[in-house]
Order: structure tokens, then sequence, then C-alpha cells
């Protein structure tokens, strides 16, 4: 052993030092609710020093996800309560937040009287054969009753594969300037200018847009009273429009506005409306021929509520959205004649209609979040016609209602869902004769019971059942529709969670899946089959040191598929998983997860051999290995130093004449490193992200049915990855 | 509680979750004999289930066509060879080219042949005097041409696989003569790429509706 080696042996006791001193692991404490017990609490963890707390009440009372809520929170920055106030504040959805203050920001009758802001971002995103280099300007300028506005976006999008490149650049910028007659009405100018160009190395022609629309712009707003207010914005003007497929000239129009209706306590109605439209000679830009077009775009969105706060309320969403878009299309058409045979060419107009109409509904009875029940009720229209004759027309329309409860009593908690839709689709026109039809109707159940037995120990059982019937029908003559068919679903789940103390708890899961797939004909019949999915899960979770936690978790499970009318193709899968965790805080500024991943998988052929006893005959089995490493390591206040090891091994056999041989090895070592940033840049600056290299090497081996290896030669790639972000304030 | 369970229980009782019960396969149509005694019998038996379209016993006569060492007794296991053509000419092939067994065979290709054409099926196997059989107690290789037409009630029929089979060798089993190895040859007169694109051969059938 060379002396360098030996020395590493010195780090050892150093190391060990270094964990037993380290500070108390930085995951905030999960919610005791027993509802929330199997939550997945990796959310909680803290990013940025942002917390999460009462994460998962509130995306459950919100009606969203726990990720996303976490994910509006990072994004802006905000504590989650600060979130659902400025939600409530401006009476929209918590993710509706973020776009509506950046939409109320250069509103013009929104702003003060003296405003001088320009706001520049520069962002570049790097991956292995793609970069995008994004430039953004937002300048707003207020000055008694003259506002000026301008949003400037420029995109350059890099793709290179195989020796070849493509470039897509985009430009759009819209200006905006204007009086403010009163403080609830504005008239001014609109120019919005959009350029793409992409150039493709090796391709036949390069593509261009540009569009030049210059318009009056009519904005204003009302309030009547205090229980009503609106907006109302009108542009009208010019639309220069020219790209590959057609060149557009003529008349733009676009009202929009929004209303918002609130009577005391218990009537609110929150919508709003477009209506787009343009008068255009249209043509290809091949050819000298222009025709009349008319596109038409209406789209209008309401929210009701009922008694919102009350034990009994009731919410409504609806929807109605049509666009009618016509561009020009070349025809020929054939003249005979007694003498002759011509061909003369036109321009033709197509019209593409699309159609979305919907309306959703909610009645909720709420004694307290507990204690609730909700009956809903939703119906979807939409259709597309696209002018074409083949797959040009399709429809779909999707009914359906359901009912959740939830009642909590003596510490047990009941939950319940139930649904049931009707999807109809319809393709008309799949073969020049005819198309086919669908209707599927689903059903499901779910329900779970939840129980804390004192304070160590929770108890879970839950259980789910859908049935899907899917059944075509014949529109005219097609030859190839699918075939009915049925899908069922049921499954059960058992599982507990014991909390020694604070630095030990263990949880153990058992679940049983059954699901059916069934054709209904004849003709296909014989391919129905069962599967039975049973898993059993153990993880453990242990602070073994003030900063090092422990967490492992193992699965088994058995997927048994059985053919109905072919027992000797029925097959036997096996799976057993380990996933250990190691979690180490060493100081606040220096934090290492280590991670191992150990995947068996047998499967084959299940059934009696000449003994009449079943076996298992393993024709195929996976054994993979992962063993991952993520350090960071923060120096300063907003620069994190960071380092990703990760080596996997693919092993994989099949039965070459009965007996199992190898059929393909694979390695692979991936090595990330470098540095996240979020530091000021001077007094009005701020440059945030991270930029990372990557070094992979690959390498596998193939063995053919004679057992003959044939590696494959060593791949080895590096490469830079990350995304840096600067944006520059200036003014107020 | 009582309420969710007595509404749970009604709901499980007015059907909304019982499947429908599907037609036994072929229900309409006459069993297949299954026959197995020679390599040409167990060749008629292995159309005759092609052209049942996986309905009657069609599962199981082609299933048992076929050599299985895994869960019984035969010799070799089978395996479908490809024409290097034809499977150099498929972007992403689903199997290494010698990768196609019997897991891959039955059921999913078998149903997924039959729903190729919605039509009736003729299966035809043609022998050649100038590649004759090469038959012992145990093992038979042999060369066949091979048609599969979809007969609509009106018109002309519809090729929809057509090759060469050689080698195709055979194993004789306890239960019969089962097919081990088929190497799959375009038909030089149709050519890989056949125009219409419905002559393809059983290869790229295997690869293109797996």
């Amino acid at each position: 052993m060379n002396r360098p080696r030996r020395l590493l042996y010195l780090l050892v006791p150093l190391a060990v030092w270094a964990i037993a001193w380290a500070l108390p692991g930085r995951a905030q404490t999960p919610p005791p609710d027993a509802r929330f017990a199997f939550a997945d609490t990796t959310l909680l963890r803290d990013t940025l020093g942002l917390r999460f707390d009462e994460l998962f009440p509130l995306a459950d009372s919100l009606g969203v996800t726990p990720d996303t809520l976490r994910a509006l929170a990072i994004r802006y920055r905000y504590p989650l309560r600060r979130i659902v106030m400025l939600a409530d504040s401006m009476h929209v959805p918590v993710d509706s937040v973020g776009p509506t203050l950046e939409r109320e920001r250069f509103n013009p009758l929104a702003a003060g009287k003296r405003v001088n802001s320009f706001r520049y971002t520069s962002g570049y995103d790097v991956e292995q054969s793609s970069s995008v280099w994004t430039n953004g300007s937002d300048y707003n300028f207020v000055r008694g009753s003259i506002f000026v506005r301008n949003t400037t976006d420029i995109s350059q999008d890099r793709f290179g594969t195989g020796g070849s490149s493509s470039l897509r650049e985009t430009r759009n910028s819209v200006t905006e300037t204007g009086w403010k007659l009163s403080p609830n009405f504005s008239i001014g100018g609109r120019a919005n200018l959009e350029r793409f160009n992409s150039t493709d190395v090796g391709s036949i022609g390069d593509q261009s847009e540009t569009k030049n629309e210059f318009q009056l712009s009519l904005r204003s707003k009302q309030q009547p009273s205090r229980s009503f207010t609106s907006e109302l914005n009108f542009f009208t003007g010019f639309l220069d429009l020219t790209n590959f497929q057609q060149i557009k000239r003529g008349l733009s129009n676009d009202l929009n506005g929004r209303l918002r209706i609130e009577r005391g306590n218990w009537f609110t109605n929150d919508l709003t409306g477009q209506v787009t439209g343009n008068l255009a000679r249209t043509g290809l830009p091949v050819s000298p021929d222009r025709v009349n077009t008319h596109d038409l775009s209406n789209n209008i969105r309401g929210s009701l509520g009922l008694f919102s706060p009350r034990p009994v309320s009731a919410n409504v969403n609806y929807q109605l959205r049509r666009s009618t878009v016509e561009n020009p299309l070349a025809v020929t058409d054939t003249i005979r004649t007694p003498a002759d045979t011509t061909y003369e060419p036109h321009t033709h107009v197509q019209k593409v209609v699309t159609v979305n109409n919907g309306v959703d509904g909610t009645l909720q009875f709420r004694q307290t979040n507990d204690r609730k029940f909700d009956v809903n009720a939703h119906v979807t229209i939409s259709s597309q016609d696209n002018g074409t004759v083949l797959n040009g027309r399709s429809s779909h329309r999707d009914t359906g209602w359901g009912a959740d409860g939830r009642y909590l009593w003596q510490g047990w908690t009941g939950e319940a869902h139930f649904s049931y839709g009707v999807v109809r689709d319809e393709f008309p026109s799949r073969s020049l004769t005819g198309g086919y039809g669908d209707r599927a109707s689903t059903a499901s159940a779910d329900g779970r019971l939840s129980h804390g037995f004192g304070v160590r120990f929770v108890l879970q059982a839950s259980g789910r059942v859908s049935l899907t019937r899917s059944n075509y029908y014949l529109i005219g003559f097609y030859t190839n529709p699918p075939i009915d068919n049925d899908q069922y679903q049921q499954n059960y789940r058992l599982e507990g969670l014991y909390t020694v103390s604070d630095a030990l708890n263990s949880a153990l899961a058992l679940d049983v899946t059954r699901v059916l797939a069934l054709n209904l004909a004849s003709v296909s019949s014989s391919s129905n089959n069962e599967t039975d999915t049973y898993r059993a899960e153990w993880r453990w979770t242990y602070r073994l040191l003030a900063g090092l936690t422990a967490t492992q978790r193992n699965a088994l499970s058995a997927n048994y598929l059985k053919y109905n009318y072919l027992a000797s193709s029925n097959r036997l899968s096996l799976d057993y998983s380990t996933v250990t965790t190691l979690n180490a805080v060493l100081s606040p500024r220096l934090t290492i997860d280590i991670t191992h991943n150990a995947d068996f998988q047998p499967s084959g052929s299940y059934g009696p051999l000449p003994d009449g006893i079943t076996y298992l005959s393993r024709s195929d089995e996976t054994r993979n290995y992962q063993l991952r490493a993520n350090i960071s390591y923060t120096p300063i206040p907003g620069l994190s130093l960071l380092l990703s090891p990760e080596y996997l091994a693919n092993n994989r056999s099949s039965a070459q004449n009965g007996v199992l041989a190898p059929q393909q090895l694979g390695r692979t070592m991936d090595f990330s490193g470098g540095a996240s940033l979020n530091v000021p840049v001077g007094s009005r600056a701020r440059l945030t992200g991270n930029i990372l290299r990557t070094f992979r090497d690959d390498r596998s081996v193939q063995y053919s049915s004679t057992g003959l290896a044939s590696p494959s030669p060593r791949t080895s790639v590096d490469f830079w990855n990350g995304s840096l972000n600067l944006s520059w304030d200036l003014g107020k | 509680m009582t309420l969710a369970a007595a509404a749970l229980s009604a709901l499980a009782g007015c059907g909304l979750f019982k499947p429908d019960t599907p037609q036994a396969p072929g229900a309409s149509l006459p069993p297949i004999a299954l026959l197995y005694g020679t390599p040409d019998q167990t060749l008629a038996t292995f159309a005759a289930a092609v052209e049942a379209k996986g309905g009657s016993n069609g599962l199981t006569a082609y299933s048992r066509a076929l050599a299985d060492s895994l869960t019984g007794t035969d010799a070799c296991e089978f395996r479908a060879l490809f024409d290097a053509v034809v499977y150099h000419s498929i972007t992403n092939p689903i199997v290494a080219p010698d990768g196609w067994d019997r897991t891959h065979e039955v059921p999913s290709f078998y149903q997924s042949f039959a729903r190729i054409r919605p039509e009736s099926y003729v299966f035809t196997w043609r022998d050649s005097s100038a590649f004759p059989d090469q038959l012992d107690a145990t093992t038979a290789t042999l060369w066949r041409h091979y048609q599969v037409q979809a007969v609509p009630t009106s018109g002309e029929p519809i090729t929809i696989a057509i090759g060469i089979v050689y080698p195709l060798e055979l194993t004789n089993t306890a239960t019969g003569w089962k097919i081990c190895r088929w190497q799959d040859n375009v038909d030089p007169a149709v050519g890989p790429n056949p125009p219409g694109g419905d002559a393809l051969s059983m290869g790229a059938r295997r690869l293109l509706n797996p």
C-alpha cells in the first residue's frame, strides 16, 4: 500500500469526530395529525431558508397538492400563510397570485402618479446538447397623466445533435403609451412587434415570422358601488403578419375585461372575458392571390360563489370558448372542355373551428375541516374541425358527478370518495369513409380510515375500486375500430407507523392489488388476463447522532400475471428493493446525503411443471445497484459548492435454452460538480442559479444467444449544464 | 360511518363495479384439431390457428406449436430471427436481432396479428423441390414459403404477410413436433418494401405489430 493511501486512514477518526459534533438535522417537524402521518415528509425539508409549516393541512384545505403549494412558496419566496392571505385578498386561486401581481404592476390605471422603473433580466440555460439565452426588459414610466410602458423579450435557443445545429430566435416587444384622462380611463397607442427566425443547418428552408400590430388602446375601470368592480379594455388597429404559411394584413381588434360582483358574505361572481378578431386580406407567400379572411375568438371564464364561509356553500366555475381561424390553402381546379383540359390554381380559405365549453359545480356541507361532505358535478364539451378531409374532425364530451366526505370521531378519521363519469369521443373522419366513436364510463370509489393509538402508533386502512368500460361504435364505414373492453382495479392497503422516540420511527405496510384487463369480443378475449400484486414495505428512520439520520426503505412485491385462456403464458415477476439513505449535517455549511439502492427482479413463466407442482421458471433476471452522494458546502451566504458522484450497475440475464445466462451488463459513472448562486451584484442587481460540470462514463457488454460477449466501447461525455439568471432593477 | 358503509354496499350491489362477462374465445368457431404428429401437421395446425384469429382454441393451437423448454420438457425454446434487411430498416427495434422468443410471440403478437385486418384470413404454406425437407427422428429442417391473405366478402384478397422461412427447424417432443427456430426471409419477388405496404414478411410484422 503506498503512503498517500495509508494516510487516508487518518481521515476516518476525523470524519467520526466531525459527525459526532455535527448539528441537529434541519428537517422540520412533521405534522402530528394522524391523517397526514404517512405524508411525504421530504417536502418539509427546508430549502433556501424557507419553512413549510402547515404545508399538508393548508394544501388539503385549498384543494391543491402539497408539492404545488411548496413550489409556489419557493418561486415567490413567500411563507405559505402569506401566499394564502394574498390569494384571499385578491380573490384569486392560490396559483394565480404571482401572475395577478405581475399584471397589476403594469396596469396604468393601477400605477401611482410618479413611477420610473426599469428591470433587466438575462438568463443562460445550458444542457448537454442545447442552450437558451434569454434577455428581457420591463420599463414603466408614469408622470402625472402620461404613461409609457415597454416589455421586450429576446430568446435564442440553440440545439446541436450529431454535428448539426439549429437556432431559434424569438423577439417580442410591446410598447404602450397614453394619457390617463381620469383615474378610471386612459387612451393611448400600443405597438406589438413579434419576430421569429429558425435556422437549421442542413434544412431545405429556414422559417421566419414577422408580426406588426399598431393599435389604439382604451382602458377603463368602473366601480359604481362597493360590491361591483370591473375593467374594460379595447384595442383596435392594423395587423401585418408574414410567415412561411401565409401573409395576412388587415384590421385587428381585442376587447377584454373583468367583472367582480360581491353581495355581503353570500354571493361573489368573478368573470373574465375576451373577444379578439381581425378582418384581413390573406394569401400564400408564393402566390399573388389574396382572399378575405375573418378570425374570431371569444373566451369567457367565471367563478360563482354562494355562502362561501357558511356551513352550506356552493361554487360554480364556467367557461365558454370558441375560436375560428381562417387560413389560406392552395387548390387546383381541373377545367375540362371538349377540346382541352387545363388546371387553374387559386387560393381557398380553410376554416379551423375549436370549441371548448364547460361548467363544474360543488355543493359543500362543512362543520369543520375534519367534518365535511361535498357533492360535485361537471360537464365539458369540446370539438375541433380543422377543415381537412382525413382526421379533420373530433369531439369530446365529458360528464360526471362525485361525492367526497370526511368525518372525525373520537380520534378516528374516515374519508370516502366516489365519482362516476362518462366520456364520449368521436372521430368521424379517421378514414375517407368514416371513423368510430367511443363511450367510456368510469366508476371509482375509495375510502380511508386512520386512527392514532396514543402518541406512538398510527394505523391506517384504505381501499379503492374502479371500473372503466370502453365501448366503441362505427361512424360510417371503418375497418379497424378498437375492441370493447373493461378495465377493473381494486386495491387494499394496511399500514402502521410506530414512533419509538423522536429519534426512531418505523412503518410497515401491506398492499394487495387486483387488476383485470378484459376484452369482451370473442375475437380477442383469449388475451384476457388478471394481475395480482402483493406488496410489503418496511421503512425506518433513526437519528444515529445529533446530525446524522439513517433511513431505510425495504419493499418486496410479487406480480402474478394470469391469462384466463392461456395458462401456459402465465408469468410471475418478483421485486426486492432496498433504499438506504444517510443524511448528515456536519455543520451549518456542510451537508452530505448518501443513498444506496439495490433492486433484484427475477421473472419468468409461472405454472405447473410435469411433476404437477407450480414453479417460477426464471427467464429474466435483473439486478440494479446505485450509489449516489450529494455534498453541499456553503462557504459564504449565497454561494454553495455542490458535488454529486453517482455509480450505476445494471446486470440482466435471460434464459438461453432453459438456462439463465448473462444478456447485458452496464456500468455508468456520473460525476457533477459546480456551484449554486444567489448573490447581490451591486445594490440593484442579483445573480441566481447554478452551473455544473457533468462527467459521465458508460460501458456495456451484450451477450449473444451463444454466450459470446461483445463489449461496447467506453463512452465518455462531459458537458456544462445549469442555469444562471441576472436581474437588475432601476428606479421606483 | 354507518351511512357511508350503507352507501358503499349499495354501490357495490348495483353493478357499477362488476365487469361484463366476456365472450369465450372463438365461441362461434369449430375447435381446431390439435395435431402435431408430423412436421406438416404442426404447420397445418399453426396455419389453422392464424386463420382462427384468436377464436375457438386458436391461441392454444398456436402456443402448442411452439417449442417450450422453460415450462415444458422440450429440447429447445422457440426463437424467431429476422431478415437482416428488414431488421435494419426498422427504427429502434424493440428486441435484439436474436431476441424474439416465445414470450413475444404468444399471446401479444398472435393477438395483434389477428387485428391487422377485420376480414377472414387464409394461411398458405408452400414447399420447394429445390430445398427438400431434412428429417430425422428428433429434428426437422424445412424450407417453406408462406402467405397470409385477408379475404373480404367482395373484392380481391389482400396479402398481409408473405415470405420464406429457411431454415424452419422443428423438434420432436413428447407432445409432438414443435417449431424451434424460425429464420425469416423476405420473398425476393416482393422485396422488403412492397407496394401498398401490406405484403410484409412475418418478421416485419413482428417488429411493427408486436
